[in-house]
């Protein structure tokens, strides 16, 4: 097996010590640290990313694959920004005003940045105006809304409104996502997009972000 | 355009008129008898309102119901009634519910009797010129003359003096109900009756009923129903958003409620022999949302942070007013609750067992949708909710039903096969909670389901020798495993994560409050220091070792197997055998508020001796609550 082969596995097993001698091991090969970060490190998120749709891993699988992934990361992030990688986009996520549940936006996040995107994390209870100031100051291409609780994903269309109050809607592309959100409710309050799980939403953030590049 | 709507149950029929475009739900749910069950509030996620269309016309299937119901089942005529409309005149139809089995009895207490309630019969004079004083000192001064000083009314609330106005007139006898020092019921008295109080546990789900002669303290009739809001949706979050998204909905669902209470205690007092209005206190423990909606009290803020409710203290008012009675005399208690989410029914429970008498520290856990534990005992006690969701109810789980005839409530393995029971005996209709966690924990022992939760693929599964692999299916959503295949009648993947998740927040819940004690209450005859600390190992809460005994709430509660319980990492082993099934401790704890004083005083000082532990400020329940999704490791 090649190194980023076995980076990826090591990945995918959860093994961040072991994760991480892999990607040493890649640099001292000379592999590039581009390489190294898609081939192995987000193409073994990407097999959990898939799985976990698939159901056939979960969610103590997905944070433990994440937290391998950043562990691996910490001797490859030097090389990354002196060889002037990018990321693919800037998300902005939060949980909505009056909700404080984190589980599945953790998810999600992890997923997106094992995408390569950039994420900026708002944590919880988050108002629609801090959506709107902090996609200003990061210049985000995406604005991600969790919300678990039938009472507080009517929030969200607070946040759809606070964009075009700002002038900003037709700049962002609003994702909306939670147990209780459906695509119908997702057009309904004028979002642009839904996912049912965290690996589609990092498939489609990345998507919205390959088309607006 | 109006159009009629026929729905058969077996070989009921029932009809009513209905608008074009309208819901069909939301007809349904005009029409009386047997509720339509809609666990996610008509919202099209859970699909356990499906009816078939026999005739006539509906709005073509929406993209959920295409989810939700396989390509066979939409040519069959099904459909989700939440998202069809009315698109002409037709007729629906749906399988008929078995009789709710629901847990009634709550443990016997020993008290002394001493209603706060008071029913007594007094005479006025008529007044004359020489004595022009009002009916209303006339009356407080009759009933001071009967009762000890400290029960003396000092007020006569509005329902009891419209009645007295016209009735002391006569110079006939009259009964008055005095409580919290006001005279809060009266009508005429008559010879013979009797003085009957009624304890009513008010669950999201399921209300029970208990009436007793307040002489005895004897239980003389019981009886429960599904509660007849559930059309709105499962959990206390969709009712919360039905009273406030649709018009009138608060007063829809109070009335809903307050009046099949009323019949429930009318239909239990006529069970017994005598009449509604021999009932002079109704005692209600309910959760906090529950409480709110039947006071009629808007409870849109508990529903989001930082969920304040309107009220918790314990109310004392006219049973008529409140329109859980059609007669004058009777009082209703509203018991206090402690939170927006640990409510009098965990109140009344922790009294009802005298959890803050206890020495030692115990464990008590509501297994309902809400998940309700407390922790502690004399040294003071800590309570959270863990939001466990319905799925041990059944919402939530493909093949899952509520604890009714025909549930699979019981699995276990014998040298042939898989074997299973159900509720009443009859052919199986689909799993409920204890029913879930027993079959989980037999795939789990046999191998087809790994720690992870994975069901094994078809070639692991053939691993396992032939009976068992034959156990492992597919379908277009991927594996399932069978538990009567002719039946078809079988868990998911998705299922099995559904319970993950379920499981992992009670087991959760256990460990952070365990470790919460430490600091939090005084150490005087708790675990040794340092127990509760560390992370959990596999499944075993850290220091459960040190709890002296758990206390099992709530109707499925009682149904559980404990060993399985624990198989699947629900409750922790070491507490394996120091279960007490304490079965509907808020229903035993309402009754006891009947008789005696004392019980309402012990739920207010459960209250106030607890500290309510909010878990979504808590960095280490998160940490608890994703390790304690793995099932523990095979021994
Ligand atoms: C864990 C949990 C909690 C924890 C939260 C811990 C935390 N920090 O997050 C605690 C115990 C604190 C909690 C509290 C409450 N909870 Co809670 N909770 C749950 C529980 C058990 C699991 C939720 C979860 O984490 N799921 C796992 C994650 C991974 O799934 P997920 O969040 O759906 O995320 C996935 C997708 O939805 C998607 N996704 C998520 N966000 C986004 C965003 C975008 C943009 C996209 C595209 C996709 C996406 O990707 C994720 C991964 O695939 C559920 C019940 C259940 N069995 O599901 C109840 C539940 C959500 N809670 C509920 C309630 C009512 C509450 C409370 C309000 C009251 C209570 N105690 O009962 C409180 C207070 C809430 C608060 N503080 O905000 C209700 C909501 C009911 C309703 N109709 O809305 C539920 C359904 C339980 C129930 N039926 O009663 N809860």
């Amino acid at each position: 097996m090649s190194t980023l082969e076995d980076i990826s596995a090591f990945l995918q097993k959860g093994r961040a010590n072991e994760t991480k001698a892999a990607v040493q091991k890649a640099i001292e090969e000379g592999i590039a640290a581009k390489d190294i970060l898609e081939k192995g490190l987000m193409a073994g998120m990407s097999i959990i990313g898939d799985k976990f749709k698939r159901n056939e891993v979960y969610v103590p699988e997905v944070l433990i694959a994440a937290r391998a992934m950043n562990t691996g990361l910490e001797p490859l992030k030097p090389l990354l920004v002196s060889a002037g990688v990018k990321s693919k986009g800037t998300v902005i996520i939060g949980t909505v005003k009056g909700d404080l549940h984190d589980i599945g936006k953790n998810l999600v996040k992890m997923m997106m940045e094992g995408k390569g995107l950039k994420v900026i994390d708002l944590g919880v209870d988050v108002s629609s105006d801090r959506f709107v100031a902090a996609a200003k100051e990061h210049e985000a291409d995406i604005i991600a809304c969790s919300a678990l609780l039938t009472t507080t994903m009517t929030e969200m269309k607070n946040v759809v409104e606070g964009f075009k109050a700002a002038g900003m809607r037709d700049r962002i592309t609003i994702m909306v996502g939670g147990a209780p959100i459906t695509d119908s409710f997702c057009t309904s309050i004028g979002a642009d997009l839904s996912s049912p799980d965290a690996a589609s939403a990092a498939d489609a953030a990345v998507a919205v972000c390959a088309k607006s590049a | 355009m109006k159009h009629s709507l026929t729905l058969r149950e077996g070989r009921r029929t029932r009809e009513t008129v209905v608008d074009a475009g309208e819901s069909l739900l939301a007809a349904m749910r005009r029409l009386d008898g047997q509720e339509i069950e809609a666990p996610c509030g008509g919202r099209g996620l859970c699909g356990k309102c499906r009816v078939r269309l026999v005739e006539g016309a509906l709005s073509p299937p929406e993209a959920a119901e295409r989810v939700l119901l396989s390509s066979a089942e939409l040519a069959e005529g099904f459909r989700l009634a939440c998202l069809a409309r009315i698109a002409g005149d037709l007729c629906v139809e749906r399988a008929q519910y078995g009789e709710a089995a629901i847990v009634e009895s709550g443990r016997r207490l020993g008290l002394v009797i001493d209603p706060p309630v008071r029913s007594l019969v007094v005479r006025l004079a008529p007044g004359s010129l020489e004595d022009q004083g009002e009916d209303e000192s006339r009356l407080l001064a009759a009933l001071a003359a009967l009762l000890p000083a400290e029960l003396a009314p000092q007020w006569v609330e509005l329902p009891a003096l419209r009645v007295l106005a016209n009735a002391a007139r006569d110079g006939q006898a009259l009964r008055a109900t005095v409580a919290a020092g006001r005279v809060i019921g009266l009508r005429k008295a008559r010879e013979g009756e009797r003085d009957l109080a009624a304890g009513i546990d008010l669950g999201t789900t399921t209300i029970v009923c208990h009436l007793v002669e307040l002489a005895t303290g004897e239980v003389l009739a019981r009886s429960s129903q599904l509660n007849s809001q559930r059309s709105f949706g499962a959990d206390v979050i969709s009712r919360i958003s039905a009273a406030a998204e649709i018009p009138g909905g608060l007063e829809e669902l109070r009335g809903r409620v307050a009046s099949q209470i009323s019949t429930m205690v009318a239909l239990a007092a006529r069970a017994a022999g005598a009449q509604a209005d021999e009932v002079s206190c109704i005692a209600v423990a309910g959760n906090t949302t529950m409480m709110h909606l039947l006071a009629g009290v808007s409870p849109d803020a508990i529903s989001r942070s930082p969920f304040i409710p309107a009220f918790l203290k314990t109310r004392t008012e006219s049973a008529m007013a409140l329109g859980l009675a059609d007669h004058p005399l009777c009082a209703a208690i509203l018991l206090p609750g402690l939170s927006a989410y640990v409510g009098a029914d965990i109140a009344a429970g922790m009294a009802a067992i005298g959890l803050a008498e206890l020495s030692g520290r115990s464990l008590f856990i509501d297994l309902g949708t809400n998940g309700e534990i407390a922790f502690g005992g004399r040294d003071g006690i800590l309570a959270c909710a863990t939001a466990a969701g319905p799925a041990f109810e059944g919402a939530g789980i493909e093949k899952g039903s509520g604890g009714v005839g025909g549930a699979i409530e019981a699995v276990w393995m014998e040298e042939d096969g898989l074997r299973y029971g159900t509720i009443g005996g009859v052919p199986a209709s689909g799993i409920c909670g204890s029913g879930l966690i027993d079959a989980i924990a037999v795939f789990l022992d046999c191998g087809l389901v790994e720690d992870s939760g994975r069901i094994v693929d078809a070639g692991e599964a053939s691993a396992l020798g032939p009976k068992i692999a034959a156990l492992r299916g597919e379908n277009e959503r991927g594996p399932l495993l069978h538990l009567d295949r002719d039946r078809g009648i079988y868990l998911s993947q998705a299922d099995i994560r559904a319970a993950q998740l379920a499981k992992a927040a009670i087991a959760a819940g256990i460990t952070t409050l365990i470790a919460c004690a430490d600091t939090m209450l005084a150490s005087a005859s708790g675990p040794a220091a340092g127990a509760g600390l560390g992370g959990p190992a596999s499944g075993e809460a850290a220091g459960a070792a040190n709890v002296d005994r758990l206390f099992l709430a709530g109707g499925f509660g009682s149904l559980l197997d404990v060993r399985s319980a624990v198989r699947i990492g629900l409750l922790p082993p070491s507490l394996a055998d120091r279960v007490i099934v304490a079965g509907n401790s808020s229903g035993a704890g309402a009754v006891a508020a009947c008789l005696s004083r004392t019980m309402v005083a012990a739920c207010a000082r459960a209250c106030e001796f607890s500290t309510y532990v909010e878990l979504s400020s808590r960095a280490d329940f998160n940490g608890a609550y994703v390790d304690a999704m793995m099932f523990p490791e095979r021994q």
